[in-house]
């Protein structure tokens, strides 16, 4: 390897090295915290060596709050928002693309200025909304708002990916007997996958994440979702950095593991979609 | 062509475009259109229409936050807002400072990080997985972090910038807090970003690189040559999406600053919608603001795509 | 699967559609047979939200046809949720609130009379201070304390030994407390940087709000006139702004802005500052963070507060905290909230509420206070001198709701519009940040609040 390779080599490492570190280092740190005794957390010095190992945040963690039951409630929400985003967007996404109407290239337009009007704005009107139809205080009316928050981007994602998939597969499939939709599964689907992955990541994360909209709408201890739960355990009377730390652990590993697995797919996915604009 | 399928359906495939047949008639695209984008469209228009066209009734009324009475004050509320200096125009101002900044911080980061991603090294479907760790974690389990290892007396980042001489200051203070809270943001967005670019940088042919080495091309003329025009259209979409969220982004400010006392360093319009909402209780001068953030947007967005449009082809 | 996902793509729509229609059917069709209330609250600590659960348990064991649904919303999200439900015509049906808040609400006539809870638990059963700050002009009682505390300077008695002052005697004037402060302001390892500060204060506007108005009251001062005019540039509020901006620049550590309550706490608690302002809730906290601190007795707080140099030493104000519970007049079913407080301030119950944070949660009924089961309890022989000194200060001081500087400031109807503007807050912060000296701050924050008040249709000069 000539000297001028090996160098770039070393300059690949060595900032793969840093971006690991700042974005991995966090994480860390938390998982850290989270195992450290309690007074070796509030130090001037911080310990990174801690003097024992414990786990006795995480026991607290599931025994002296209710996280567990904000787990299960984001995990439902978010995995049904993702399929009714999924489920809506594709068959939306589909009709833009293969059929001619009136208002289909107003897509792109609707999706722009959904994302111009800020959360904030929308919240109290839109709670309103919720109140009238009933589902206040549900987690379907949750499932509802981030599905319709993440759908103008899905749809638009969705669509630049259907538009580089060549009718003439379908076609051809259909010539060797298929009907439409066996067509399209057979077909279009595993084309699409990494574009319809791209937007449950999406999707998921929106839902995961939201604060604002699950506070307004949810008037139940038993029905809150984990930013909120985390959010009244860190405001109440004790602010357990261990506990919040282990909080985090919880929450953050398994998408975390989800992530490496799948990143693959992710990157073909949102990638093919945004090219064609 | 006609092509004929089994249930009766059939394909026309001279524009790309289908065309259904079924028993025997014509059904019109149109009407296949409509069907299939009716869920999403009622979804979307249906909870979102309401109450943005609710929000412009409301900002021409005063109308306090208690009572259900409204009083049409015309455009009282926006006249207001025109000489609200340290409100409307200082949350202007430290919005766009916000954005701005952590856009283009977004946009180096993230094309950075991209380009690296794009090399082969080993570990690196670790290290793509780590680099989008930030955008998965719930924004309040960052800013609880973020807050932990940035504060002045038990945080691990002043003590190893102390450690190496650097002296940070307070980060969490007054002069600080909004840059603290750009470079979270940049922390926790970029992934976005890399995620979108790293996957167009994979559909680039590699002969084009070996063809520009070939000639003689160093890594930074190749970028330049090579690399930027095939990315440009989807950072162009990419840039204009995280300008549009970050300008008005809520949960991250609110969570990391506005809870505490310096809120006054970091009161973007978002923010200060939220005070003249629910603390101030004046919803109208609330609702006022949301559709004059809009509005400032929509200006944005038309700016943008005059200076940028040729970016946008491919 | 992937065959199943492209079919299912149209039949799980008209699942979804199905479902939806069920699910909007279903909450209608349970609601005609059971009466619902919504129960919010404010604690949403782990001991007294597991309480809360209990009476409602206990509540609903007697009452089967009542439904509850219940949520422990910390104080910062209460803004946000009350207002969207009050916007969509459908407020809680109880929940509790600031004084200020009640106040207002009860000025527009939206709270339902809680006459009847009062006499259930006994006026004479009921420290004479809470009867008064609930009653109207009317006659009538609109809101009723869930539990009582006082604020206090809560001191590290190691430190002050360490700095050569006396714990035990608390400063009578602003001058004193600068001293004692100056002293305790110690840089440990000469390395120019201040390793302890004096006092802790915390930063959000809501704690600035807190802050002002106790050292303005203790200042002989007030905040607004006779007619509600705001007061800011009267001599009392500038001299504490200057006395503000002294101790800002030698006793407070120079990010107290960004600090929060707890974290003042978990200063005190890690020698960071030698004292902070606080309640009774932070025992469970220093018993966490700061083991060998409660152990050897070092953490204790005074009794009274200093008086600046226009009030007078030995009268003082400090805060009363009683926020309260307040039932909305047009909620479905506010007769149920009714008897459901009724049913909380029963001895039984009532006694298990206030038990969950005991040095925090005083009770608001004699009885409850008096009672040896209740007295027996651990952390009182623990924390005993905070428990009475609050107690103390409850019964002799004179303490008043946040940000009434006089009894007269009940009854106007704006307060909670002023807290929530951060118009005093950033008042404070442009002084202690040099932006503006102490009058210009306070005429420019006196502008302010004017315009708001008069926005609000309040405007009475």
């Amino acid at each position: 390897m000539n000297p001028r390779a090996a160098l770039f080599r070393l300059w690949v490492y060595g900032l793969a090295a840093l971006l690991l570190v700042i974005c991995a280092f966090p994480l860390a740190w938390m998982v850290l915290t989270s195992i450290k005794p309690d007074r070796e957390i509030l130090t001037a010095v911080p310990t990174f060596i801690p003097s024992e190992l414990t786990i006795d945040a995480y026991r607290r963690l599931f025994t002296s709050t209710i996280f567990a039951t904000y787990f299960r409630n984001s995990i439902i929400v978010a995995g049904l928002a993702t399929l009714l985003t999924v489920a809506v967007g594709t068959l939306a996404a589909y009709g833009i693309t293969r059929f001619r109407f009136r208002g289909r290239e107003l897509i792109s337009t609707t999706m722009l200025f959904t994302y111009m009007f800020a959360p904030i704005m929308i919240v109290v009107p839109f709670y309103i909304l919720m109140r009238q139809l009933g589902l206040v205080n549900s987690l379907f009316g949750l499932v509802l708002s981030y599905a319709t928050f993440s759908l103008p981007f899905s749809m638009w994602l969705l669509r630049s990916f259907f538009q580089s998939i060549p009718l003439d597969l379908e076609e051809a499939a259909m010539t060797d007997g298929a009907s439409r939709p066996q067509a399209v599964v057979r077909v279009i689907v595993p084309l699409a996958l990494p574009g319809v992955i791209a937007v449950t990541i999406f999707t998921f994360i929106v839902a995961w994440n939201d604060y604002l909209f699950a506070r307004v709408l949810i008037s139940s201890d038993n029905l809150k979702t984990l930013p909120v739960g985390i959010n009244d355990i860190y405001v109440s009377t004790v602010t357990d950095w261990g506990m919040m730390m282990a909080a985090g652990v919880v929450i953050t590993l398994p998408a975390l593991i989800f992530f490496v697995l799948v990143q693959r797919y992710l990157i073909a996915g949102w990638g093919a979609g945004g090219v064609k604009g | 062509m006609a092509v004929a399928t089994q249930d009766g359906s059939t394909l026309a495939a001279d524009n790309g475009e289908a065309e259904v047949w079924l028993r025997g008639r014509r059904i019109p695209e149109h009407w296949w259109g409509y069907v299939l984008v009716a869920p999403a469209m009622l979804l979307v228009l249906g909870l979102i229409l309401y109450p943005v066209i609710y929000s412009f009734w409301l900002s021409v009324h005063s109308k306090h936050a208690y009572l259900p009475i409204e009083t049409f004050v015309g455009l009282d509320n926006f006249r207001y807002f025109l000489t609200d200096f340290d409100g409307f125009w200082r949350g202007l101002w430290l919005g766009t400072v916000y954005a701005f900044g952590t856009v283009a911080l977004q946009l180096v980061f993230g094309v950075g990080a991209a380009l690296l991603l794009n090399q082969t090294f080993i570990g690196r479907g670790f290290v793509r997985g780590c680099a989008l760790f930030p955008y998965m974690v719930p924004t309040i389990v960052v800013v609880i972090l973020m807050r932990w290892i940035l504060n002045d007396n038990y945080g691990v980042l002043p003590y190893a910038l102390r450690l190496v001489g650097l002296e940070p200051g307070l980060m969490l203070g007054p002069e600080s807090i909004m840059l603290s809270l750009i470079l979270i943001s940049t922390w926790t967005y970029f992934p976005f970003i890399v995620i979108g670019t790293l996957a167009r940088l994979q559909t680039i042919d590699p002969e084009l690189y070996g063809a520009a080495k070939v000639d003689g091309a160093g890594p930074l003329r190749r970028f330049w040559h090579i690399t930027l025009p095939q990315i440009r259209s989807v950072l162009f979409v990419l840039v204009l999406l995280r300008f549009l969220f970050m300008f008005t982004k809520f949960d991250i400010i609110w969570l990391f600053a506005s809870g505490t006392g310096v809120g006054y360093f970091t009161r973007t319009l978002p923010i200060y919608t939220y005070v003249k909402t629910f603390q101030e209780l004046q919803v109208g001068m609330g609702a006022a603001l949301s559709v004059v953030i809009f509005l400032i947007l929509v200006a944005f967005a038309l700016l943008y795509f005059r200076l940028f449009k040729r970016a946008n082809e491919p | 699967m992937q065959q199943a996902f492209g079919e299912s793509r149209r039949y799980g729509y008209r699942t979804l559609l199905a479902g939806a229609t069920l699910a909007l059917l279903l909450p209608t069709a349970l609601a005609a047979q059971e009466r619902v209330i919504q129960v919010w609250h404010t604690e949403p600590n782990p001991a007294t939200k597991a309480v809360m659960d209990e009476i409602i348990a206990d509540f609903i064991e007697t009452h089967p046809d009542v439904r509850i649904e219940h949520e422990a919303v910390g104080w910062g999200d209460l803004d946000l949720k009350m207002q969207a439900a009050l916007a969509a015509g459908a407020p809680p049906t109880l929940t509790q609130a600031q004084t200020y808040v009640e106040r207002s609400l009860a000025a527009k006539g939206m709270l339902m009379p809680l006459n009847d809870v009062f006499d259930s638990i006994g006026r004479d059963d009921i420290f004479d201070v809470i009867n008064f700050i609930h009653t109207y002009d009317d006659g009538n009682n609109y809101g009723i304390s869930h539990a009582v505390g006082a604020d206090t300077i809560i001191i590290r008695k190691d430190f002050y030994r360490e700095a050569g002052l006396d714990p035990d005697t608390a400063p009578a004037t602003w001058d004193e407390w600068l001293e004692q402060l100056k002293a305790l302001t110690i840089d440990s390892d000469g390395d120019g940087r201040m390793d302890r500060y004096g006092l802790g204060l915390a930063g959000p506007s809501f704690f600035i709000n807190e802050d002002l108005y106790m050292w303005v009251g203790s200042n002989g001062g007030r905040l607004f006139d006779e007619v509600g005019r705001p007061t800011f540039t009267e001599p009392q509020v500038i001299e504490t702004l200057e006395f503000w901006k002294e101790l800002n620049d030698c006793c407070l550590s120079p990010d107290w802005l960004s600090q929060s309550y707890l974290d003042t706490f978990a200063n005190l608690a890690t020698g960071q500052v030698a004292s902070i302002l606080g309640w009774g809730r932070g025992t469970g906290y220093f018993e966490q963070y700061a083991p060998d601190a409660v152990a050897a007795g070092d953490i204790a707080v005074f009794d009274s507060k200093p008086a600046g140099p226009s009030g007078e030493p030995g009268k003082f104000v400090t805060q009363f905290d009683n926020e309260s519970w307040i039932v909305f007049k047009d909620a479905d079913n506010a007769d149920v909230a009714v008897e459901f407080l009724e049913f909380f301030y029963e001895p039984a119950n009532y006694l298990k509420y206030v038990e969950s944070v005991p040095t925090h949660l005083l009770p608001i009924r004699k009885s409850i206070a008096a009672d040896p089961a209740y007295l027996a309890n651990p952390a009182f022989e623990k924390w005993e001198d905070w428990v009475q000194a609050q107690l103390k200060i409850i019964a002799e001081d004179d303490p008043r709701p946040l940000l009434m500087t006089q009894w007269e400031d009940l009854k106007l109807p704006f307060t909670a519009e002023i807290a929530g503007s951060g118009i005093l807050a950033d008042m404070v912060t442009d002084v202690v940040q040099g932006i503006r000296t102490p009058m210009e701050a306070a005429e420019r924050a006196q502008g302010r609040a004017e315009e708001l008040i008069t926005q609000l249709g309040y405007r009475k000069w």
